[in-house]
C-alpha cells in the first residue's frame, strides 16, 4: 500500500531522424492509468513499425484495462506480475501475428514499460531501450541493456571504452515478438518528488552523450520542449536512427491530509 | 546561443508570416481597420466636455414638418439671421450650401413687366411709377438671396461653409476663388497642405455679405469612417481655412492673420496650439452624448424662427446652422459607426480646436512602429518557439493585447495615436502559428491516441488479437481501419486465418469487407467465391471438407539450370527445394534467398555482392568432409545457391543424454570435422559456428559433412537477416567473444566444445544469463569431462581440456593434430574393449548445475547485421 500520491505528468514525442526514411519506434502514454510504453522494432519493410506499434497499443491497452480493474493500490508482486502477463501476451500477440501475415515475419522490437503508482515506478524493459532518472541534478541509467554489448561489458570481456568503438553496437540479446518465451526484466523503484523518468530508443542514447543527455534532461523547460530538445539534439548529431522519448515528471507529493480530503470528496 | 538556435530553426518561418502580415498591412484593409477600432474606441471618452459655448440650431425633421419640404426660401435664413444677431450671438455659422444662386421664374416676368414700363408713354407716368412701386416690393420679397445678403451683412459676424465637390460639374467649382473668399484665407497655407480642387464657394452676393468663407472639406478613411478633417485647402499660394478652424478663431474674435505656424506640425491661434499632422490635417475629438442626446446643446430651426427661444441661451454663443435631417445634408459616418449631420462634426471640430481635445500621431510613431514590428518578428522567430504550446500561444496573444491596451491608453489619455495594427496581428498570426506548430507536434508525440493514430492502434491491436487467435475480435477492429493497402493485406490474412479453422462464413464476410473497400481486389474476389462454395458444401455435408491450404508464394518451376521439384523447407526469408540438374540429372538442395525483400537501394546491392562473394569462398572448398558447393544465382528476385542434397541429420539430437553416441562414434565424427576444418582453414576459410546444428551426419553410411561454410547459413537462418555470423555463444572461443580476429583456431575450439557436449550431453561452461556465460568462457577453466563421463579416456579428456584451452597459443592450432589425436584415442578404444552403452555413467543433470540454478544455454547463432539493426538473437536452422 502506498499512502504516498504523487502526480505525474507525461510527454512522449517520435521522430524518424535524418536518415530513415520511416519510423520503427512507437510510444505511448496513458496518463490516466500512469503508464507509459515505448518500442523500438525491427524487421523487414514495415515490419518493425509494426512490431513496435502493436506492443506499445497493446501493452498500453492491456495494462491501462487491468489497471482499472485491479486499482491503484496493489502489492508490488502483483503488479509485476501484471506486467509480466501483459507483455507475455503481447509477445504471443506479435509471434502470432507474424505468423498469419508472412510479410510480418521475423519482426521483433524491444520495449520499455512503465506503471507509475503513488511514490512507485514498475519498471519493465527488453532489448536496448532504456530508461533514465534525473535525480537532484544527477542522470542515472536504470535499466540494463540487454545488448550483446552490454553482455560483453558486464562478462568483462571488453571495456566501456572498448565497447565504444564496437562494431556490434545494435545487437539485441533478448526482444519481444521472437521468440515462444521472453523474460521481461522487471524492476522497483521508489520515485521522489521532483523525479524525472527519461525513456529513450537507441536513436537518442546513441547519438547523445551522458553528460549532454543530462544537460538537457535538466533544463528547466516544459516537458514538451525537452522532448523536442532532446530529439534535436540527436538529429543535430546526425540523428541516423529513429528517435524516440517519452518524459515523465513526478510532481511533488501530497500529504496524508489532502489525500484524506481527496477521498471524502470523491466518497461525497 | 539557444536564442540564436531558434533563430535558425524558426527564422525563415517567422519571416514568412512577418512578410505574410506586412502585404496583409499594404495590400489590404484588415489590418488598418483593426486599428480604426481601437481609435474608434479610444475617442469615445465620457469624461471630455463638449464646448459650452458652442450651439447647433438644426434643421430638423420637426422643423421640416412645421415649415414644408427643403429648399427652403433663403429669406428663412435672413430672418433666422436676423434673430441670432438680435438675441446677441458671438459667431453665426451657416453650414447649408448657397453656392447656387435662388432664383424663381416669376422674377423674369418681373424684369419684363419693368421693361415694358419703361417703354410705356409719358402719359402713363404716374400709372407707371405705381405699378413700379409694386413692382419693387415684390421683386425685393422675391430676391431671397438679396434679403439673406442683407442680413448677413447686418450681422457682421456670419461665417459661411463651402462644400468641396471635386468631381462636380458646375461653374462654382472650378476656376480661382473670387476676392471674398481671399478676404479670410489664410496668407501662408503651408506647402504641404492639401489642394483645393472642386471648392465651390457661396455665390459672390453671399460670400461679399459674410465675415468669412471656410470650406467643410473632410476627409474619409479606408473604412468610409471620418476622421480627420483638413485645416487648409490651398490654391494659389493661399490657403481656405476649415469652417471649424475660421469659427473657432472668430470666437476668439481673431482672424487668420493672427494664425501662426508653429512647425510642419503644429499652428497657434493666438494662445492656443492647433496640433495637425504634417499635411495641416487635424484628427478631431468626437464627443460622447450622455443618453443619446446630442453633446452639444441643439435648437429647432422652427423654434428659432418663431422667436420662441430665450435670447440667453443665443447670447455670446457660437451658433451653428445646419441640417441635422438627412434629406437637408447628407450625414457622414463618424468614429464609432455613427451616422452625424455635417454640422455636429462641425460641433465637434471647434470644440476639439478650442479646448486641444484633438488627437494626433506623434512624428515618431511610424517609425516606432517599424522597429515594433521588427521587435515582433525577432521575438516570433527566437524566443516563441523555445516556449510550450499554451505558453507560448498566452504570451503571444497577451503581448497582442497589451499592445493594444497601450495603444488605447496612449489616446484616450494622452491624445497620442500609434498605429500598432500589425505588430499586434502580426504576434495574433505568431500565436496561431505557434499554437498550430506545436499541435502539430503534438499530435506527432501522440500518433497512438488520436486522430490518424487510433486508426493505426485499432489496427495494431487487430494484429495482436489475431496473433493471440481472437480472430473475431481482430476482425471487429481490422474493420474499423478506414481502407488502405496495409490494412487489406492484414484483413486478407485475417481472412485465411478463417479459412485455416473452417469458419468459411466469416472468412466470407473478410472478404466481402475488403471488396466494399476495393471493388478490383482479385484475389478477394477469387477467394470469396471459393470459401462461399465452401461453406455451402459445409453447410450441406454437417461435415468440415478438408482445408486447401493456399500456398503463398508458389514455387519458381526453374532456378538456373535446375528444375525444382518440391519445397523442402521454408523460413521467413528463405525457401529450401529440391532441384534437379537436368544434364546429369543430380538431385541438389537449392537455398533461395529474397533478398530483395530484405534490403533496398545501396544495402541490397551490398547484400548482393557479399552473397556471391561468400558463395565463391564456399564453393571453392571441396572436400568429403564438407558440403558442396555447385552453384549460385540471382533471378526471380531471388538468390540462390545450389549445393549437396544431403541425407541424414544433425548432431543435435545427439546431444540428448538418453541418446548419446556411442564414444568411438563421437570421436570418428569429430575426427572427420577436425579434417575438414583443416583443409578449409588452409583455404583460409574460417566456419565461425561450428556446433551440432551444422554437423550433418548419416547414420546409415557413417558420412559425415559440415554445413553452413559462409553463405549457406544466411538461408538457414529463420529468423534473421543476412549478416555477419558472430557465433554461437556457448561455442565460442574467449577471444571470439572478446570480438578479435577470428581464425582457424576458435572454429577448433568451438569443435572441442561439440566434442565436449557429444560427450556429456552437456556445455562445458554454462551461466544463467549471457554475461555469466561469456564470464566463464574468458575466465573459469573447462571441467574436466572426465568428472561427467567417467568412462571417457583420459586420453580423450586431454584432448578435449587440450581443445578448450583459454590461450588459443595452448590450444590445437591445426584440425590435422587434433584428427590425429583422435584417431589414436579411436584406435586405441577399438583395440581396448567393445563399445560399452554410453548413457549410464552420466552423472550430471543438464538442466540444472548442481546447486539447481536453472541455466540458459545460448545455442543459437548470433549474426551482427552490417546494414541495419539485427533484429533477434535467436535463430540458426531449425529454430521455431
Amino acid at each position: 500500500m502506498t499512502a504516498v500520491k504523487m502526480a505525474y505528468e507525461f510527454h512522449a514525442r517520435t521522430d524518424p531522424g535524418r536518415v530513415r526514411a520511416n519510423n520503427e519506434d512507437a510510444v505511448c502514454v496513458d496518463s490516466q492509468a500512469q503508464v507509459a510504453v515505448l518500442a523500438d522494432g525491427m524487421g523487414g519493410y514495415n515490419a518493425g513499425e509494426v512490431a513496435s506499434g502493436m506492443a506499445t497499443t497493446f501493452i498500453r491497452t492491456e495494462l491501462a484495462r487491468w489497471l482499472a480493474q485491479a486499482g491503484q493500490h496493489l502489492k508490488a508482486f502483483d503488479l509485476r506480475r501484471g506486467i509480466e502477463i501483459c507483455v507475455d501476451n503481447a509477445n504471443q500477440a506479435i509471434l502470432g501475428a507474424a505468423e498469419s501475415n508472412p510479410q510480418y515475419s521475423g519482426m521483433g522490437t524491444t520495449v520499455v514499460v512503465g506503471v507509475f503508482q503513488g511514490g512507485r515506478l514498475m519498471l519493465g524493459h527488453i532489448g536496448d531501450s532504456r530508461c533514465y532518472r534525473l535525480r537532484a541534478g544527477v542522470l542515472e541509467q536504470i535499466t540494463r541493456d540487454h545488448s550483446w554489448l552490454q553482455e560483453q561489458i558486464d562478462a568483462g570481456l571488453i571495456t566501456p571504452q572498448q565497447a565504444a568503438l564496437s562494431t556490434s553496437r545494435n545487437l539485441v540479446t533478448r526482444a519481444l515478438g521472437v521468440e515462444d518465451h521472453v523474460l521481461v526484466e522487471i524492476n522497483e523503484f521508489k520515485v521522489e518528488p521532483q523525479d524525472l523518468y527519461l525513456m529513450c530508443s537507441d536513436g537518442l542514447s546513441e547519438m547523445v552523450d551522458h553528460a549532454a543527455l543530462t544537460a538537457l534532461a535538466a533544463a528547466s523547460v516544459s516537458l514538451e520542449e525537452k522532448a523536442r530538445r532532446l530529439i534535436d539534439a540527436a538529429n543535430a548529431n546526425g540523428g541516423r536512427d529513429n528517435i524516440s522519448v517519452v518524459l515523465v515528471q513526478a510532481g511533488s507529493a501530497e500529504g496524508g491530509k489532502r489525500s484524506l480530503m481527496s477521498r471524502l470528496l470523491r466518497q461525497a | 546561443m539557444e536564442v540564436r538556435e531558434a533563430m535558425r530553426k524558426h527564422g525563415v518561418a517567422a519571416l514568412v508570416l512577418a512578410l505574410a502580415m506586412a502585404a496583409l498591412y499594404f495590400a489590404t484593409d484588415i489590418v488598418h481597420s483593426l486599428d480604426q477600432r481601437v481609435y474608434d474606441a479610444a475617442l469615445a471618452r465620457p469624461d471630455r466636455q463638449a464646448l459650452s459655448e458652442v450651439v447647433i440650431v438644426a434643421i430638423d425633421e420637426a422643423s421640416l414638418a412645421q415649415m414644408g419640404a427643403w429648399p427652403w426660401p433663403r429669406d428663412v435664413h435672413a430672418q433666422v439671421i436676423d434673430r441670432l444677431a438680435a438675441a446677441g450671438a458671438k459667431t453665426i455659422v451657416h453650414t447649408t450650401p448657397l453656392d447656387h444662386a435662388q432664383t424663381y421664374p416669376a422674377q423674369a416676368y418681373l424684369r419684363d413687366i419693368r421693361a415694358t414700363l419703361g417703354a410705356a408713354a409719358p402719359e402713363a407716368a404716374t400709372l407707371s411709377g405705381l405699378i413700379g412701386r409694386t413692382l419693387d416690393e415684390a421683386d425685393a420679397a422675391l430676391n431671397t438671396d438679396q434679403r439673406l445678403a442683407s442680413s448677413i451683412q447686418r450681422a457682421g459676424n456670419v461665417l459661411l461653409g463651402s462644400r468641396v465637390q471635386p468631381d462636380a460639374p458646375g461653374s462654382g467649382a472650378t476656376g480661382k476663388w473670387p476676392p471674398y473668399v481671399h478676404r479670410s484665407a489664410l496668407p501662408n497655407p503651408g506647402s504641404r497642405a492639401l489642394g483645393g480642387d472642386g471648392v465651390r464657394p457661396p455665390i459672390a452676393l453671399l460670400g461679399q455679405a459674410a465675415a468669412g468663407v471656410g470650406h467643410m472639406q473632410v476627409l474619409a478613411d479606408s473604412d468610409g469612417v471620418v476622421r480627420r478633417v483638413p485645416l487648409v485647402l490651398r490654391q494659389d499660394g493661399a490657403g481656405m481655412p476649415a469652417l471649424a478652424l475660421l469659427a473657432a478663431a472668430h470666437s476668439l474674435r481673431l482672424g487668420m492673420r493672427d494664425v501662426q505656424w508653429l512647425n510642419d506640425r503644429a499652428m497657434s491661434l493666438g494662445g492656443l496650439t492647433v496640433l495637425t499632422d504634417e499635411q495641416a490635417v487635424l484628427r478631431p475629438p468626437h464627443y460622447a452624448a450622455p443618453q443619446g442626446a446630442g453633446a452639444f446643446v441643439t435648437i429647432p430651426f422652427h423654434e428659432v424662427l418663431a422667436g420662441k427661444v430665450p435670447p440667453a441661451r443665443l447670447q455670446n454663443k457660437v451658433v451653428l446652422i445646419g441640417g441635422t435631417a438627412p434629406e437637408v445634408q447628407s450625414w457622414v459616418t463618424a468614429p464609432g459607426d455613427r451616422a452625424v449631420a455635417p454640422v455636429q462634426l462641425l460641433a465637434d471640430q471647434i470644440s476639439g480646436i478650442r479646448q486641444g481635445h484633438v488627437v494626433t500621431q506623434p512624428v515618431w510613431a511610424m517609425p516606432a512602429m517599424a522597429v515594433l514590428w521588427l521587435a515582433v518578428v525577432l521575438f516570433l522567430a527566437g524566443v516563441l518557439p523555445r516556449l510550450g504550446g499554451a505558453a507560448g500561444a498566452g504570451i503571444a496573444l497577451g503581448l497582442a493585447l497589451g499592445l493594444a491596451g497601450v495603444q488605447w491608453l496612449g489616446l484616450a489619455l494622452m491624445g497620442q495615436w500609434f498605429p500598432a495594427g500589425l505588430a499586434v496581428v502580426t504576434l495574433m498570426a505568431g500565436a496561431l502559428w505557434h499554437v498550430a506548430r506545436s499541435g502539430q507536434a503534438g499530435s506527432l508525440a501522440m500518433s497512438q491516441q488520436g486522430g490518424q493514430g487510433a486508426t493505426e492502434a485499432d489496427r495494431m491491436m487487430g494484429l495482436a488479437l489475431q496473433g493471440q487467435g481472437q480472430l473475431d475480435m481482430a476482425f471487429e477492429r481490422l474493420r474499423r481501419v478506414p481502407a488502405g493497402l496495409q490494412v487489406q493485406d492484414n484483413l486478407m490474412h485475417l481472412a485465411q486465418d478463417f479459412e485455416r479453422k473452417h469458419q468459411y462464413d466469416k472468412a466470407q464476410a473478410v472478404y466481402e469487407h475488403v471488396l466494399r473497400q476495393d471493388r478490383e481486389h482479385k484475389e478477394a474476389r477469387a477467394r470469396r467465391k471459393r470459401v462461399k462454395r465452401l461453406a455451402e458444401v459445409a453447410a450441406q455435408a454437417g461435415a468440415i471438407p478438408e482445408p486447401q491450404a493456399p500456398s503463398a508464394q508458389s514455387a519458381p518451376e526453374l532456378l538456373g539450370r535446375y528444375h525444382i521439384e518440391k519445397e523442402l523447407g521454408r523460413g521467413s526469408m528463405g525457401v529450401v527445394y529440391q532441384g534437379r540438374d537436368p544434364k546429369i540429372g543430380r538431385v541438389v538442395a537449392i537455398k533461395a534467398l529474397a533478398l530483395g525483400q530484405e534490403f533496398d537501394g545501396a544495402a541490397l546491392v551490398d547484400a548482393r555482392a557479399r552473397f556471391f562473394r561468400e558463395a565463391e569462398s564456399a564453393g571453392r572448398l571441396q572436400h568429403q568432409n564438407i558440403v558442396t558447393i555447385y552453384d549460385a544465382g540471382d533471378e526471380h528476385g531471388l538468390a540462390w545457391i545450389a549445393m549437396e542434397l544431403l541425407k541424414g541429420q544433425d548432431l543435435t539430437g545427439f546431444t540428448r543424454a538418453d541418446h548419446l553416441l556411442p564414444l568411438a562414434q563421437v570421436v570418428s565424427i569429430v575426427a572427420a570435422v577436425a579434417d575438414a576444418l583443416d583443409y578449409a582453414h588452409q583455404q583460409n576459410v574460417v566456419h565461425r559456428d561450428i556446433k551440432p546444428a551444422n554437423i550433418m551426419f548419416d547414420a546409415a553410411t557413417g558420412a559425415v559433412k559440415v554445413s553452413d561454410f559462409g553463405i549457406a547459413r544466411i538461408t538457414d537462418s529463420s529468423k534473421t537477416r543476412t549478416g555477419l555470423v558472430l557465433g554461437t555463444p556457448s561455442f565460442m572461443a574467449p577471444e571470439q567473444l572478446a570480438g578479435h580476429k577470428v581464425d582457424g583456431r576458435c572454429d577448433l575450439y568451438a569443435l572441442g566444445v561439440t566434442l565436449f557436449q557429444l560427450l556429456t550431453a552437456s556445455l562445458p561452461l554454462r551461466g544463467a544469463s549471457m554475461s555469466e556465460l561469456m564470464h566463464n568462457i574468458a575466465r573459469t577453466p573447462a571441467p574436466d569431462v572426465r568428472t561427467l563421463r567417467p568412462d571417457v579416456p583420459p586420453e580423450l579428456a586431454r584432448i578435449v581440456a587440450l581443445a578448450l584451452r583459454k590461450n588459443p597459443q595452448e590450444r590445437y592450432q591445426t584440425g590435422r593434430q587434433l584428427a590425429t589425436d583422435l584417431r589414436n584415442v579411436e584406435n586405441g578404444m577399438r583395440a581396448g574393449s567393445a563399445d560399452a552403452p554410453a548413457n549410464h555413467s552420466l552423472v550430471y543433470d543438464a538442466r540444472s548445475d548442481l546447486n539447481e540454478h536453472k541455466m540458459a544455454d545460448f545455442q543459437e547463432t548470433v549474426m551482427d547485421d552490417p546494414v541495419q539493426r539485427a533484429s533477434d538473437s535467436a535463430m540458426g536452422p531449425g529454430a521455431r
